[in-house]
């Protein structure tokens, strides 16, 4: 039953990905819809099939909960989150040309698909907009448990609470709504035994700040937001005394050191539900805008995904922005110096500009 | 917005992020770090993009981790994993009927792409994408599934052999064309078969593969057909001399060239005779299109003409100098193609911008 479920949704995210690629009207858009239509028709029996959504959890006919290790699943829930929608009931009697115009409305250029006769089209509980304004210092200690244990989860190679990760998100998405809440984040701050933890709240904050100044928003700012909490996550494979060794690193332990990556993407693709994005900025937070960097590739060609490019400039910024025991934290102006030497080379110069530009503004360069 | 932030966002597309995890997932299951359970937990992930990779026609992008867990499969960590990715995902009917699909919505338009993912899933793929090509309706999809059947090469003859046990003669042919493409001259015992076909245009189409791969019997069977009495096959076997250029049939397609035809219904054969023996360039035959060019008629002028226009089409086929007398009749014709083809030899002959004197 899952599979021929899932086996539906393929259709319909083949349909979307055509009408993307192409054009909604292109045949092939009609071809998969006749597709899902027939993998549909049996469920018609009780009147209606339907998919709902809470979280990143999808459920057909309110019983079935579909695995998103399913990668056409996650893209559908993807795309439902990103329209806020929360239900889709398909009645009896839809037509090809009612399917294609729902999945062609679920395209990002899109408006939101709206009901038609045979699918009633229902709009999430916003779960993306918190009450209260919060304060970061008064989130952070919840926010660290949660990042704490989702690292420990994909260290046991279990199923990470995405829900709790991505209620984090929301909530930061919510705090940096208010205007002055950024200084909060730029701050210094001492690094103490879970500066790990603190360090990707403070990497994501960044992060989807960033993000939103270059225009995201909707579900990919969600995922940059878990890209930064995550980015870091194949540290927890490399040994202990090699990552937290004083003097210089061998050339054995260096090589160790940079598979953090290697390993931290590896666990999360391995995992279900999590988004691409973090497993990708997982896996070139430490490849560099000219290409250089780690780790070697062989397949990938040496050019860093926007969503890592963000994590590294937000990671570079907050780590030199932490109180080491061996040192002090850098102030501001000079971390942005260090960026803009470093644009083109290290880091994108696009994202310097803006990333410096919105501390100017805030009048933290003085 | 800035166009450079419009850069920036356009990473974010869906068809972007994929490929890109794809990519990370192909480094992943190449490190050294990978084990058992994560490469067969990401190989599932990998097929599921693959799928939707192959649904919108991304050839390049499914052709890259098939390529990768080829690798894999021939001396890989993992390679029985790699393997059976291999044979029960990329060569399962469910992701052949995906990849003919894209093919027929997508290959004109990345033709290189199709081609180069066909050829390693040649195994599974050639059946299936035989028995659509020989139901295509559309001309141009047709050609191209033909096209990708060819590069298959040799490996697709025991195919095409099973299915050449047909009456329908646009089928047959279609695959003799194959036979001829792909084969060698072992192949043709099931092909002599059809020599004798009921069906004269299957007939024509074997003895056309026969004669491709120049074997003895070809000839005989050729002016077989030369003399049917259906005008079709004649045409058929008129255009097989000269496309071959066999001057053995010289005197046969001259016959036909002869005959009496007060009705001017033998007109399309006679046309194909003139082409068919000026593409053999035998000289022996200008004796007669000089006649045919002297020829007046009052009763089918206009189909004179096409006949005479149709020699000189063919005088280029011939040494210019044997050609001279009938290029002096064509410099003073009315008609501009003569003319012009008259004069483009002569200017061979006597050098670009001259004709003789008494011309």
């Amino acid at each position: 039953m899952p599979e021929r479920i899932a086996a539906i949704i393929s259709d319909l995210m083949g349909a979307a990905s055509n009408a993307a690629l192409h054009s909604k009207e292109h045949p092939s858009v009609e071809d998969f819809c006749k597709k899902a239509l027939l993998g549909l028709e049996p469920f018609f029996s009780s009147g209606a099939a339907s998919f709902a959504i809470t979280g990143y959890t999808l459920r057909f006919n309110d019983f079935l909960t579909l695995s998103q290790k399913s990668l056409v699943v996650g893209t559908f829930v993807d795309k439902l989150r990103r329209k806020g929608i929360g239900k889709v009931t398909i009645r009896k009697g839809v037509t090809t040309t009612e399917l294609a115009a729902f999945v062609a409305d679920l395209l990002p250029s899109e408006r939101t698909p709206r009901s038609s006769p045979r699918i009633f089209v229902e709009q999430t509980s916003s779960t993306r907009t918190a009450g209260t304004p919060e304060i970061l210092g008064e989130m952070l200690p919840a926010a660290v448990r949660i990042v704490k244990e989702a690292h420990r989860k994909v260290l046991k190679a279990e199923p990470v609470d995405l829900d709790d990760l991505e209620g984090l998100v929301v909530r930061f998405i919510h705090l940096l709504g208010q205007p002055q809440s950024i200084l909060d984040v730029v701050k210094p701050h001492r690094a103490n035994q879970d500066y790990s933890y603190v360090h990707a709240v403070r990497v994501s904050l960044l992060a989807i700040d960033l993000a939103r100044a270059i225009g995201m928003e909707g579900d990919p700012l969600h995922q940059v937001g878990l890209a930064g909490l995550l980015f870091d996550v194949g540290r927890l494979f490399i040994p202990h005394e090699v990552l937290n060794k004083t003097g210089d690193l061998d050339e054995r332990e260096r090589a160790t050191i940079q598979q953090h990556p290697l390993y931290g993407a590896m666990y999360l693709a391995a995992l279900e539900d999590i988004p691409k994005l973090a497993v990708i900025a997982a896996f070139e937070h430490h490849m560099k805008f000219d290409g250089t960097g780690y780790p070697d590739t062989r397949w990938r060609d040496r050019h860093q995904h926007i969503v890592s490019q963000i994590v590294s400039l937000t990671d570079f910024f907050d780590a030199l922005r932490a109180q080491q025991p061996y040192r002090k934290a850098y102030a501001i102006p000079l971390i942005v110096k260090k960026m803009q030497e470093g644009a083109r080379k290290e880091f994108n110069p696009v994202l310097v500009q803006e990333f410096t530009g919105r501390l100017d503004r805030l009048g933290l360069l003085r | 917005m800035r166009p450079e932030l419009e850069n920036l966002q356009r990473d974010f597309q869906d068809n972007v992020v994929e490929g890109v995890m794809s990519e990370v997932m192909l480094e992943i299951l190449g490190s050294d770090v990978v084990t058992g359970k994560e490469f067969l937990k990401i190989l599932t992930r990998l097929s599921e993009l693959a799928k939707g990779f192959i649904d919108t026609g991304r050839f390049e992008e499914t052709l890259l981790i098939y390529n990768t867990l080829y690798t894999h499969s021939l001396g890989g960590r993992f390679k029985s994993e790699a393997l059976n990715t291999i044979e029960y995902f990329f060569h399962s009917q469910d992701f052949t009927e995906r990849f003919i699909r894209a093919l027929r919505a997508w290959g004109l338009k990345n033709r290189d792409g199709a081609a180069r993912l066909s050829r390693p899933l040649r195994k599974s793929l050639m059946g299936p994408l035989l028995a659509v090509a020989l139901d295509e309706e559309d001309e141009n999809a047709r050609k191209l599934f033909l096209s990708l059947l060819v590069a298959m090469g040799r490996d697709l003859i025991p195919v095409v052999m099973k299915a050449l046990h047909s009456d329908d003669a646009g089928r047959v042919r279609m695959l003799l064309y194959l036979v001829r493409k792909c084969g060698t001259d072992s192949d043709l015992s099931v092909v002599r078969t059809l020599l004798g076909h009921k069906n004269q245009r299957i007939g024509t189409a074997a003895v056309r593969t026969l004669l491709h791969f120049k074997t003895k019997d070809s000839l005989p069977y050729l002016k077989i057909y030369l003399e049917s009495r259906e005008p079709e096959v004649r045409l058929e076997a008129i255009e097989l001399a000269g496309l071959y250029r066999l001057k053995e049939t010289v005197p046969a397609v001259e016959g036909i060239l002869d005959r009496k035809d007060l009705l001017g219904t033998a007109h399309a054969e006679k046309v194909a005779a003139v082409r068919a023996l000026g593409r053999m360039g035998d000289i022996s035959i200008l004796d007669r299109f000089s006649r045919i060019l002297e020829t007046r008629s009052l009763i089918s002028k206009g189909k004179l003409e096409d006949l005479k226009l149709e020699i000189f089409r063919s005088l280029r086929n011939f040494p210019p100098e044997d050609v001279e007398p009938l290029l002096r009749l064509g410099v003073w014709s009315d008609n501009q193609e003569m003319k012009a083809i008259s004069a483009e030899i002569m200017g061979k002959l006597y050098g670009a911008g001259e004709t003789p004197v008494d011309a």
